[in-house]
């Protein structure tokens, strides 16, 4: 064997999985490239040329006048910082392809992205979350909760004596519910008639798992909650009436609702489970054998899961991928959006027709088109710098209109 | 490279078309793990598409494609080694599914894969990724004798191999 044919074999090898993997990083680099900001290139302003001129003539004399003198001077006779035009646009600016706006926390601030610049709601932020339309975020830091205008106008403040966390505005945005210690806490949406919420009968609140919480959408102000004998517990917020009450997957990390109320999905570590409109389980699909679910959440439509997976036992960092896969149906017609490390974030656009994937080792949010057949992929790159260069995290997508 | 950066997407097309088969085919003779592969050479593009005005646009991408590929090719086959990943291959069907029947090239694959990562890595960047033993030197950070000492032993190795295999 010679090297131009060792070459040349090498150079043929098949490769598994090669024309899959060809097809998903093209999707991913033109995505890319489309999300990158608008190509400046810096022209030599009749300022700058002015300046380079003085600089050259003031350097000339520079025995007399030093340079740190020289530089000073040219700086402010010109005023170059204001006058060299930046053409780049703002790194705020982000187009979503499903529209809306996403809630964003970065730990020291609540940041509110898409339609127009980035707005920046400052004040150490636990979790925060959208209003039913978007006018409103609930906001939780340690033992405190409050509800802001998106000019950050705090509008309510309730103190607790235990720690608040997942915080849940109700469909119609009239009610609140969010965790104090194992409790479950209901307020009006204008912060009054706080409570814990105690299932009618009962001698004691209700105690809950850390799991956020799911209003199901309808005119009942009606509250999923993962109770601590780990059952999903549907129970009126308002009369304290218990609904359902049943058996949810091995270490839940999710319920999510249909936009119409009539299916929830519970995604647990090995298994995801789905329910009727009367909580009647409707599937029950497991894991694929050596594989464990990270995150998943049901389509507004309630017809399509998107699930994030790993290997069963892979640490922090691993690879993971994200699938589509129908409600309710087996996970071998899953559809493969994406494969990688540090990814997360995983969350429907309000219409359903997009899904967001943080892929937080390249920096980046990618989204991918839901539809059947449509490949359609957008990347939005520099999230950090969008952010005021702070770590982000996706907490809510509100409120657009349908678009194509 | 100026049409990439001036935003046509054609021209970012095109060297899609012109440098992944190159880029993914030598994280995989590097690393053998198609899933991880896939990551390394899509890693790299989209690192190359984020930096692509700082590019000087005089030179190439290629070169800056193959070494961020070649170097991390590696570090992900030593930090796996490290972590004695049993189950991976498991997982990784999901994402890439393995072809049908061994080709005609599978026994040469196969015999470069059993080859010791260091001599591994010189044979496929000189032949996968047409670098010379002075650049492999550079991005090695090894002297030029001791690359192509590691060249030799490698293509010995691969010739008992394939005669063992023919006789």
């Amino acid at each position: 064997m010679d090297e131009p044919e060792l070459r040349e074999t090498l150079r043929d090898a098949d490769i598994p999985g090669a024309a899959g993997a060809r097809a998903r990083a093209r999707r991913t680099v033109l995505a890319a490239h489309a999300a990158r900001p608008p190509h400046t290139r810096r022209r030599l302003t009749p300022q700058v040329l002015a300046a380079a001129a003085l600089v050259i003539v003031v350097a000339s004399l520079g025995a007399t006048v030093g340079p740190s003198a020289t530089a000073h001077w040219v700086s402010t006779t010109l005023n170059l910082n204001d006058r060299v035009p930046t053409q780049r646009a703002p790194a705020s600016l982000v187009d979503l392809p499903g529209g809306g706006r996403l809630l964003v926390n970065t730990g020291d601030s609540a940041w509110i992205i898409g339609q127009g610049p980035a707005r920046r709601i400052a004040g150490i932020t636990d979790q925060v979350g959208w209003s039913a339309f978007g006018n409103y975020l609930v906001r939780v830091h340690g033992k405190q909760v409050q509800a802001l205008d998106t000019n950050g106008r705090v509008v309510w403040t309730h103190r607790y004596a235990s720690t608040v966390s997942f915080p849940a505005w109700s469909p119609d945005g009239n009610r609140l519910a969010f965790r104090v210690g194992r409790a479950i806490q209901i307020t009006a949406g204008d912060g009054t008639g706080s409570r814990m919420l105690t299932p009618r009968g009962a001698q004691s609140a209700l105690r809950s798992l850390p799991i956020a919480s799911s209003w199901r959408p309808g005119p009942r102000h009606e509250l999923a909650v993962v109770d601590s004998s780990r059952r999903i517990t549907l129970i009126d917020a308002d009369n304290g009436e218990l609904l359902w009450r049943l058996r949810a997957p091995r270490d839940t990390l999710s319920l999510s609702w249909s936009a119409d109320g009539r299916r929830l999905l519970a995604v647990g570590v090995h298994s995801r489970r789905l329910y009727g409109p009367s909580g009647q389980l409707l599937s029950t699909r497991d894991a694929a054998a050596g594989t464990r679910f990270t995150a998943g959440q049901l389509s507004p439509s309630g017809r399509q899961v998107a699930l994030m997976r790993t290997r069963a036992r892979a640490g922090s960092g691993a690879r993971l991928d994200v699938v589509l896969v129908p409600a309710g149906r087996p996970a071998k017609s899953l559809r493969l959006l994406f494969a990688g490390h540090d990814l997360g974030d995983l969350r429907f656009s309000p219409t359903g027709r997009w899904l967001l994937v943080g892929w937080h080792r390249v920096d980046s949010w990618l989204f991918f088109a839901t539809a059947a057949g449509d490949r359609r992929t957008r990347l939005v790159s520099a999230v950090s710098r969008r952010v005021g260069n702070g770590e982000p995290i996706v907490q809510g997508w509100c409120c657009s209109r349908a678009q194509p | 490279m100026r049409r990439a950066q001036r935003g046509d997407s054609d021209a970012v097309e095109e060297l899609f078309v012109a440098y992944w088969p190159m880029c993914h085919r030598a994280a995989w003779l590097i690393t053998r793990d198609a899933t991880a592969a896939e990551d390394i050479a899509q890693e790299a593009f989209v690192a190359a598409i984020a930096a692509l005005d700082r590019f000087d646009r005089s030179r190439r991408l290629e070169p800056w494609l193959r070494t961020i590929v070649a170097r991390r090719a590696i570090d992900h086959t030593r930090a796996r080694a490290a972590r004695r990943e049993v189950d991976e291959e498991a997982f990784g069907r999901v994402a890439a599914p393995q072809s049908g029947p061994r080709g005609v090239s599978d026994d040469l694959v196969a015999a470069l894969g059993l080859l010791s990562l260091d001599r591994r890595v010189v044979v496929v960047l000189r032949f996968v990724l047409d670098m010379t033993p002075r650049e492999i030197a550079g991005l090695l950070d090894l002297p030029v004798g001791t690359v192509n000492s590691r060249m030799r032993r490698a293509l010995d190795e691969l010739r008992a191999s394939a005669e063992a295999h023919d006789g």
